[in-house]
């Protein structure tokens, strides 16, 4: 009797293990699944970011697709006060030699980020590992911008794809 | 020769031990996942921050194509101006909130409205992520449109 009632106690306790750690493996898995799209989400939202600060688009053109992403904006280490100091500097605080551009394309299988600055130079930055990106611009103003990227994931291919609103070209 | 009633003994206490070995081992492993759960957590709390913060510069966008001169009430004296809405799905559970700050102080002179807009995961009583926005808006005629938009930073206005 207390063979078997230790025996029940083993195979309950077991049981209870190899349910946990199957629940344990599973929570693991989505959870790196999470942060690759995550990841996945973030160079996204930065390219958003980019798209919606652009005050014009150079690459891809109106109507056209390419693979990559060309723009021009403001230098964001350039504070506004910075930008309408009226001593040497024009009022505007939006004017061309407070631009910099910014530049998303594939290099060795890494999406990358390169910007550059009159003054500055060019700084790159690695944001994700992609296998292709393509980016679309509809004709007209306002129109709408269309980012694709593929990353391979062993046995699978995922697209992720993002359209942002343009209000400038 | 040991007795009978003694090895019996010895299954239970044996038994009782593994147990205890065992969920000593389950408790450690869940243990060790705690951070990589807190930190995926707190990666979707700041990515709902960031939507938070994206709907309140949206809101006050809404806002000022539908009136130029909004806030309607306040004299042109009052250059900043703030407002708080609270944000909730639709079954009715609260997600959060975005706090919006408008700067109209180069309004009249370089035709921008300065925006700061705060998205805050989270009740009030358990904020749990926040992600700022900045964003400059020209008023010019014919091109009401931000120009610069800064996501991730630190409160300026």
């Amino acid at each position: 009797m207390e063979g078997l009632f230790s025996l029940f106690i083993v195979f309950m306790v077991l049981g209870s293990l190899a349910h946990t750690l199957s629940q344990a493996a599973t929570v693991k898995k989505n959870t790196k699944n999470m942060d690759q799209a995550i990841e996945e989400f973030h160079a996204l939202f930065t390219m958003r970011a980019d798209v919606l600060a652009a005050l014009a688009i150079s690459s891809p053109s109106e109507g056209g697709t390419s693979s990559t992403l060309t723009l021009s904006k403001i230098n964001p280490m350039l504070s506004y006060s910075t930008r309408i100091d009226v001593l040497g500097d024009p009022l505007d605080p939006f004017e061309a030699a407070e631009q910099v551009t910014v530049e998303y394309r594939l290099e060795d299988g890494l999406l990358k980020r390169f910007q550059s600055a009159p003054s500055a130079g060019t700084t790159a930055e690695r944001l994700l590992t992609c296998e292709q990106m393509e980016v679309s611009l509809g004709a007209g103003v306002p129109s709408i911008l269309e980012i694709r990227l593929s990353f391979d994931r062993g046995r699978v291919v995922k697209q992720r794809s993002l359209k942002v609103a343009v209000n400038a070209l | 020769m040991i007795p009978l009633s003694r090895r019996r003994a010895f299954l239970i206490v044996f038994a009782l031990l593994l147990t205890v070995f065992i969920a000593v081992i389950a408790l450690a492993l869940l243990g060790l996942r705690k951070g990589g759960y807190a930190s995926s957590t707190a990666v979707v709390n700041s990515v709902q921050a960031r939507s938070l913060a994206r709907s309140g510069v949206a809101d006050i966008w809404i806002k000022l194509s539908k009136d130029p001169l909004f806030p309607g009430g306040a004299g042109d004296d009052q250059l900043r101006f703030s407002f708080r809405e609270d944000v909730r799905d639709i079954d009715d559970n609260y997600i959060g909130s975005y706090r919006v700050i408008m700067d109209r102080t180069d309004r009249l002179t370089h035709e921008v409205l300065r925006i700061e807009s705060t998205g805050i995961a989270g009740a009030l009583t358990d904020e749990s992520s926040q992600y700022t926005i900045y964003a400059e808006l020209s008023t010019v005629s014919g091109d009401f449109r931000f120009k610069v938009w800064q996501e991730g930073t630190n409160p300026r206005l």
